[in-house]
């Protein structure tokens, strides 16, 4: 025995596992609820990110980010990140169907090559997309200029540069909706395409009445999870246009960001990361309650 | 035995996060003391430090720089230098990569470095907080470019500029010399006319890389409109009820909604970025970019010859406009102020740092640079651009995005443009006051 007190196997079996639980949560505090509880406190202060004093604002924050018309615009912006968002998730579940088919051989070699984009540095891919996006020498153009096409104006003063910003997120995911959506598929049982097969059941009655029903919890949770990305998105858009032009391509946390390194408002700054964070738990309440609801 | 293995292994881990605490208590302990300090404490323990700054130096200190590109081969130089001449003293050479965004953690955190560059927004009002005061050195008033704005609110010295930065239009001298351009430009419309003679040739006439924006903060945080009246435009316009007006920033804007609605900027200025200016300026398909001296060093790196590239002021001025780049102080918690004084004190004499990045001695003198000479040759005086935080202060309360108004005046409506950006300005001021 190594220690001198005695235990009995009960407490043994307590310390062990406290043990092992203790360092994990204690950096879980440290890293995530304390800073998390830190933010909500500097939410109600207009402090500038570096000196001493912090003072008390109330709610003076939040009123102005209820109350600014641009916050409502820059949520459209994240409005199409969502709808990209359905976009990903839908081709996720074509591919990985195809792949789980007898259709495709190789599927080891298409599997890597669709999820690669997604484990690629993502600086990488923001400036690759800044130079295929140029007008004058991107690749695209060029080749459309080869075959007598007008060249794309892929970056433009309007609403439509979100999309080509999107398009960049959606080449991105996909790889992993389709990685996660395939491993769902491949834990059916087999036993069920055979008996449909026995009924002579087509492809598509099969894909709509056993594949979707069966994936249809891990469909919920990867809509909610990537709800909640295209909420926090701010990559794509940092990087490749910088908000602009004009702020047109701003999402929340894009603009969260220049409020806070820009204008030294880390307070307000705080309050619009609170306000992103309620709109994300109430999302994940909704989900808790429908998921409840249909279980009943 | 597995057990004993188990046990062992979360000892070691426990060891290890406790350590980590242990120095941070310390860390605490040593801000606990410094902020306990009285400012005129301070000052006497600054005062005996300098005065023992003739003897051996020895001792570590940080020091931080914003260039990343020269930190591990001009900076680093120098640094090896300094150390020759002092064998006794270490230099850790930090870079930062993102110098605001890094340096608001770090001052939050009470971890500057113990000389290193300031935020760009910091105030003056601001210095006696973080940093140490520098009077007894050999920077006076009558040697140093921008002393009001390193100074603090006490009148004491703090925060020596690192290097000016003339500013004016740089232009590639063979773009010139096809579109058979042979007399500098010297109003607007002798440049507009130099604009469409360069475009004739084939050639983009002037780089903004639109996209990027920060290319071209001169037109939209004052610069121009200092070179056009000859007066700082920033120290005055917080008096003002309006930011964006004719004969202020409006008539900058302006001018590059002008030169893009005559094609004289890039074809497509929305995806005009700043890796292609630089690209295209060294090899002649862009002929002009307003930028600072700074711009010879890049486009040099990139192969182009520095005599083939000029400097003229911007047309119609009345001044050349000079930029204080980045300002470096020492921070409160620097434990050998002796060796950050006599660092600071080396690398600003005859202006090596500044050298070293590209900029122009912060300490008052002739210009070294080539195109700077040029320059000047025109007769103009010089305008120093000082920092004012009351109207830094108002645009970030307005949360005014001045390079975001410029896009939108230039390819938007300019009128609501500037409409919706004096509202906010005027509501920032009413409730400042």
């Amino acid at each position: 025995m190594l220690l001198p007190i005695h235990l009995n196997k009960n407490s043994k079996k307590k310390m062990f596992i406290f043990s092992f639980l203790a360092i994990p949560v204690i950096l879980l505090i440290a890293f995530y609820y304390y800073p998390a509880i830190k933010l909500v406190q500097m939410s109600f202060t207009n402090w500038d990110g570096f000196s001493n004093k912090m003072n008390f604002i109330g709610l003076e924050n939040y009123k102005e980010i209820v109350t600014n018309k641009e916050n409502y615009r820059i949520f459209l912006n994240n409005s199409i990140y969502v709808v990209a968002m359905i976009i990903q998730l839908s081709i996720g579940v074509i591919l990985a169907s195809i792949l789980n088919s007898h259709l495709v051989k190789k599927k080891p070699f298409f599997r890597s090559l669709i999820f690669m984009p997604y484990i690629l540095n993502g600086v990488a891919i923001a400036f690759m997309f800044n130079y295929l996006y140029s007008y004058e020498g991107s690749p695209i153009n060029d080749i459309l200029i080869g075959f007598n096409i007008e060249p794309i104006r892929f970056l433009t003063y309007s609403y439509k540069t979100n999309f080509s910003l999107a398009f960049v997120v959606t080449w991105r995911t996909v790889g992993y909706y389709m990685v996660v959506v395939l491993g769902a598929l491949q834990s059916i049982s087999p036993d069920l395409y055979e008996a449909s097969k026995i009924d002579g059941a087509s492809a598509f009655q099969n894909f709509r009445y056993i594949t979707i029903p069966n994936i249809k919890q891990m469909l919920h949770l990867l809509f909610f999870l990537g709800f909640s990305e295209a909420l926090q998105i701010w990559f794509e858009p940092f990087v490749i246009t910088k908000g602009g032009p004009g702020g047109l391509t701003h999402t929340f946390v894009t603009r969260t960001m220049q409020l806070a390194f820009e204008k030294s408002n880390f307070g307000k700054a705080s309050a619009m990361s609170v306000t992103l964070l309620i709109l994300i738990l109430s999302v994940l309440i909704i989900r808790t309650i429908t998921r409840r609801k249909e279980e009943i | 035995m597995k057990k004993f293995y188990a046990i062992i292994m979360i000892v070691v881990m426990m060891t290890l996060l406790l350590s980590a605490c242990g120095k941070e208590e310390e860390k605490e302990e040593r801000k606990a003391v410094e902020t306990s300090n009285t400012q005129n404490s301070e000052s006497e323990v600054k005062e005996e430090v300098v005065e023992e700054n003739s003897g051996e130096l020895s001792g570590k200190i940080t020091f931080a720089n914003n260039r990343q590109d020269i930190s591990d081969t001009k900076i680093q130089a120098l640094l090896d230098e300094f150390i020759s001449l002092h064998p006794g003293v270490e230099i850790e050479n930090q870079v930062l990569v993102d110098n605001d965004k890094e340096l608001s953690v770090r001052m939050a955190a009470g971890e500057l470095p113990d000389l290193g560059p300031l935020m760009t927004t910091m105030s003056p009002s601001s210095y006696q907080e973080f940093y140490l005061p520098i009077d007894d050195t050999v920077f006076s008033e009558e040697n140093l470019y921008f002393y009001d704005m390193s100074t603090g609110a006490d009148g004491k010295l703090y925060a020596p500029v690192s290097g000016i930065i003339y500013m004016g239009y740089m232009y590639n001298k063979d773009a010139f010399e096809t579109a058979g351009i042979n007399n500098i430009p010297t109003t607007q419309e002798e440049f507009l006319e130099a604009c469409e003679k360069i475009k004739a040739a084939g050639i983009t006439p002037v780089a903004t890389a639109f996209k990027d924006i920060w290319p071209l903060q001169s037109f939209y945080d004052g610069t121009v409109v200092s070179a056009i009246t000859g007066e700082n435009f920033v120290s005055n316009v917080n008096k003002n009820d309006k930011l964006i007006e004719v004969g202020g920033l409006q008539d900058s804007m302006e001018f590059v909604k002008t030169l893009n609605e005559k094609g004289y900027t890039e074809s497509d200025i929305i995806s005009a970025s700043w890796d292609a200016v630089e690209r295209d300026f060294v090899s002649g398909q862009i002929s002009m970019m307003y930028e600072g001296g700074w711009f010879v060093d890049v486009v040099t790196g990139k192969g182009l010859d520095s005599d083939r590239v000029g400097m003229f002021p911007f047309p119609s001025s009345k001044a050349i406009p000079i930029k204080p780049d980045f300002r470096f102080a020492i921070s409160k918690t620097c434990e050998n102020v002796d060796i950050a004084v006599a660092l600071l004190e080396f690398l600003w004499e005859d202006g090596k740092y500044a050298e070293a990045c590209g900029l122009s001695s912060p300490m008052m003198g002739e210009p070294e640079l080539a195109q700077y000479k040029e320059l000047l040759s025109s007769g103009l005086p010089t305008v120093e651009l000082v920092y004012d935080d009351k109207t830094q202060d108002i645009i970030n309360k307005a949360e005014i995005n001045p390079g975001e108004v410029l896009q939108n005046y230039v390819l938007g409506n300019s009128e609501e443009a500037v409409i919706s950006t004096n509202e906010k300005w005027l509501a920032a001021k009413d409730k400042l006051k």
